[in-house]
């Protein structure tokens, strides 16, 4: 179905803004209603989660490598079933898309064109992904692979430029109200966190499928240190305001004034964002193409990625009103939802598969 | 319902069908259905006025009240 090949840093630097490119934007300022001014240490406790889910896929992949999800949970828990919890997890991805597009629809409308119809913003978005998971795997791993320097370096540069403005004392007290604010506040990057599952789409891949936990790992450390740099600067600069913005890290770079000549930074940020939403809307996209090829049985999933593009706008639209309600879902449904579908659900895969497997060698060990 | 969104979701759907079409003359003919039905529902969907239905986002929502409610306190 899919003849490309990835490597594994690729594939690194395909989850990377997978992960990163929304969870800048919005959640800081969810995470400081909860955490305050804690809100730098949630992302290292969210991301237990990401380790773990890294941990389970790397297991199901071993077990199964030249499977996804969709395909080897018909051989873990039978074929019915299997088609099920394959609908599932289709009814999982391509909703979420919707939602991710909505959001970054609703951010580009907000905060810069103003005047432009949201369905012209998301539709041109979802053009040019489907050019790009048509294109397959290895066109995507080489456009993550160009763009995701562009989109780590303005962050470096936003540390620099904002040196002035940096409020140090912003972070005490630590820990002023006990450990339980943090926690509270891990949760949201804790469903962020999970989307590493979406490894197990692109694990079967790799050309050196050795290095795919140590890839993984790797991603999730990075992927956690952007956060609390992050959660830093805007704490920072925006102290215990930050809950009370929409866009924190936009906010903050419009803090930027340095030698009369680097001003209004914020296009140049939002334009680097674009990019690394591209590449989170494309690889989400690629696991909902592929999955639903795989579960339908289809030859090749190219002839399903333009219906599937119509679908995820539609999905975008669907039940969400206004904005309020597009980040309200990231906060009361998001975190609980995808840690259910993308960490649980495949430990209990797992935990099932290697019952299985001992119970065979057991069987094959008597027998001879 | 909305005409707008019907009228330009259907110029889409024949505009993919004139793209992809071609393309698929060798596959089987399972490929074809699935991509026509595919395409069929998305057409569908389009008639209705998604913005207020109520859909999968509110029955997950629904589903998880009891831990939006810890999150809204």
């Amino acid at each position: 179905m899919e003849k490309g090949k990835i490597s594994s840093l690729q594939m690194a630097f395909m989850m990377y803004p997978t992960i990163v490119a929304t969870a800048i934007l919005g959640v800081p300022s969810i995470t400081a209603k909860y955490a305050k001014t804690d809100l730098w240490l949630s992302p290292i406790l969210a991301s237990l989660i990401g380790y773990a889910t890294v941990y389970i896929a790397y297991k199901l992949h071993k077990l199964y490598p030249k499977q996804t999800v969709i395909q080897f949970s018909e051989q873990i828990i039978g074929r019915i079933p299997g088609k099920i919890l394959g609908f599932l997890f289709l009814f999982f991805y391509i909703p979420i898309t919707g939602q991710i597009l909505r959001s970054y629809g609703e951010y580009i409308v907000d905060s810069f064109l103003v005047k432009t119809p949201i369905s012209v913003v998301m539709a041109s978005m979802i053009l040019l992904c489907a050019f790009i998971v048509r294109g397959g795997i290895e066109v995507l791993g080489r456009a993550a692979q160009l763009f995701v320097p562009v989109f780590i370096i303005p962050i470096l540069l936003l540390i620099i430029l904002l040196g002035p403005d940096l409020e140090f004392k912003n972070i005490f007290p630590i820990l002023g109200n006990g450990i339980m604010p943090p926690i509270k506040g891990s949760i949201v990057p804790g469903g962020w966190f999970s989307e590493f599952f979406l490894m197990i789409f692109l694990l079967p891949f790799l050309t050196d499928m050795k290095k795919g936990m140590k890839y993984g790992m790797r991603t999730v450390f990075a992927v956690m240190m952007t956060l609390v740099v992050v959660n830093l600067i805007v704490l920072f600069v925006l102290g215990s305001t930050t809950s009370t913005k929409n866009y924190p890290l936009m906010n903050v770079s419009r803090y930027i004034s340095f030698a009369d000549f680097f001003e209004h930074l914020e296009s140049a940020i939002m334009a680097v964002w674009i990019v690394g939403a591209f590449v989170k809307i494309s690889v989400f996209y690629y696991a909902a193409a592929l999955g639903t090829a795989q579960w339908l049985n289809l030859s090749d999933y190219r002839p399903v990625v333009w219906p599937i593009g119509i679908l995820i706008v539609e999905f975008s639209f669907w039940s969400y009103p206004s904005a309020m309600d597009v980040s309200r879902f990231d906060i009361i449904a998001f975190p609980f939802y995808g840690v259910l579908m993308q960490t649980l659900i495949p430990l209990l895969l797992l935990v099932i598969a290697v019952v299985k497997r001992n119970r065979q060698r057991k069987k094959g060990s008597n027998s001879s | 319902m909305r005409w707008g969104a019907f009228f330009c979701t259907s110029v889409v759907v024949v505009l993919i069908i004139l793209y992809e079409w071609p393309k698929m003359k060798q596959n089987p003919k399972k490929d074809k259905m699935a991509f026509l039905t595919l395409l069929l529902t998305g057409l569908v969907l389009s008639m209705f006025n998604l913005p207020q239905m109520s859909g999968p986002t509110q029955w997950i929502e629904t589903l998880f009240r009891p831990f939006g409610e810890f999150m809204e306190k």
